[in-house]
């Protein structure tokens, strides 16, 4: 009986460094941000890296209301984004960071989200299909320069419908492809990163999350 | 009877145990600001201030505070109708709700009323 426990155990264990991952606190991943503090940020308008151009729209109409969940204050972006567009602040791709003060100076933001699309690549195939995106996020302060946050995410998500009829899953996954809504697809993504974001000052959880943990990018 | 009564009071409370509560309502306002972008009708931005309005209208019974930057942005597409003295009132209550967004209000409201004055002129 003995010899199966000890068995199981070393199965466990093997499994266990199988599939290991490396995880840290949040103060330990992100110390800037809890000795900075910031209170006011700003998008900065995302950068699609991906193949899809209708990636921006999807992910751009989902990040305020994402955000918001972390605790900080953000400027709306409907509103931000024609000033900086007069400002001359706007290809976010060629800012350099001697470009980050003017954000404090129009704005008055503490720091700055720099948003990018890394992936967003649909896939079909006879019985169904699937999209996976991949973001990176990045705050970085107006005040030090510093980069307060880092995180990216990466979601493969099914669309394919589940019917056991050949013929109507190949109906369906046609169906689906063509209108699929990735609204929450896109939420539900930018939702994995930001949950990683020490939490502001109007989230209950302000400066007591420390020590919580994330996993850390390979 | 009474049985039937304690489990349905239990039921309810782990239900409302595992809803996710968030620190905001945002109602439509992802769904509505996707099609605005792809689609920039006057139809389009009129969903989209619905919306916002319907936010504005059901955050304080659900005992929420209204999102950040909603009021700003609901004012914001008030001014650009040429309705300045309503927007106004909207970007004041944005100020009062998030303090920090009051310099930019004021450059925004300073930015409005120059072309305000020039619509006029």
């Amino acid at each position: 009986m003995n010899r199966i426990y000890i068995l199981l155990s070393i199965g466990f264990l093997i499994l266990m460094t199988g599939c290991s991952i490396n995880t840290a606190t949040k103060s330990s991943a992100f110390p800037k941000i809890y000795k900075e503090k910031p209170v006011n940020i700003l998008f900065l308008p995302p950068i699609n890296l991906s193949t899809a151009p209708e990636a921006k729209e999807y992910f751009s109409s989902t990040l305020s209301e994402t955000a918001s969940e972390t605790g900080y204050y953000f400027l709306p972006m409907e509103v931000t984004s024609p000033f900086l567009q007069s400002e001359g602040l706007y290809d976010t791709e060629i800012i350099g960071d001697n470009v980050l003060p003017q954000f404090k100076e129009h704005f008055d933001a503490d720091a700055v989200l720099i948003t990018k699309i890394l992936e967003w690549d649909k896939a079909y195939y006879v019985l169904g299909g699937n999209v996976t995106v991949s973001l990176d996020f990045m705050l970085r302060s107006t005040v030090s320069g510093d980069t307060l946050w880092n995180y990216n995410g990466r979601i493969v998500y099914d669309t394919s419908g589940s019917n056991d009829n050949l013929l109507v899953s190949l109906i369906e996954t046609a169906i689906q492809t063509a209108a699929q809504d990735y609204i929450p697809i896109a939420k539900e993504v930018n939702r994995r990163v930001f949950i990683t974001a020490p939490k502001g000052p109007y989230h209950p959880r302000f400066d007591l999350d420390g020590e919580d943990t994330i996993i850390q990018k390979p | 009877m009474k049985m039937k009564s304690f489990f349905l009071t239990l039921m309810l409370l782990f239900l409302a145990g595992c809803i996710p509560q968030t620190l905001y309502y945002w109602g439509s306002y992802s769904s509505t600001l996707y099609k605005y972008k792809k689609d920039q009708s006057d139809e389009n931005l009129q969903k989209h201030k619905n919306s916002i309005k319907y936010i504005i209208k059901r955050s304080p019974s659900l005992n929420r505070k209204v999102p950040p930057g909603v009021y700003c942005e609901y004012g914001y597409y008030l001014a650009l109708e040429g309705n300045y003295t309503e927007a106004e009132k909207f970007f004041e209550l944005e100020k009062e709700n998030y303090p920090e967004s009051e310099k930019f209000i004021n450059t925004l409201i300073g930015q409005l009323r120059i072309s305000e004055e020039e619509v006029n002129e």
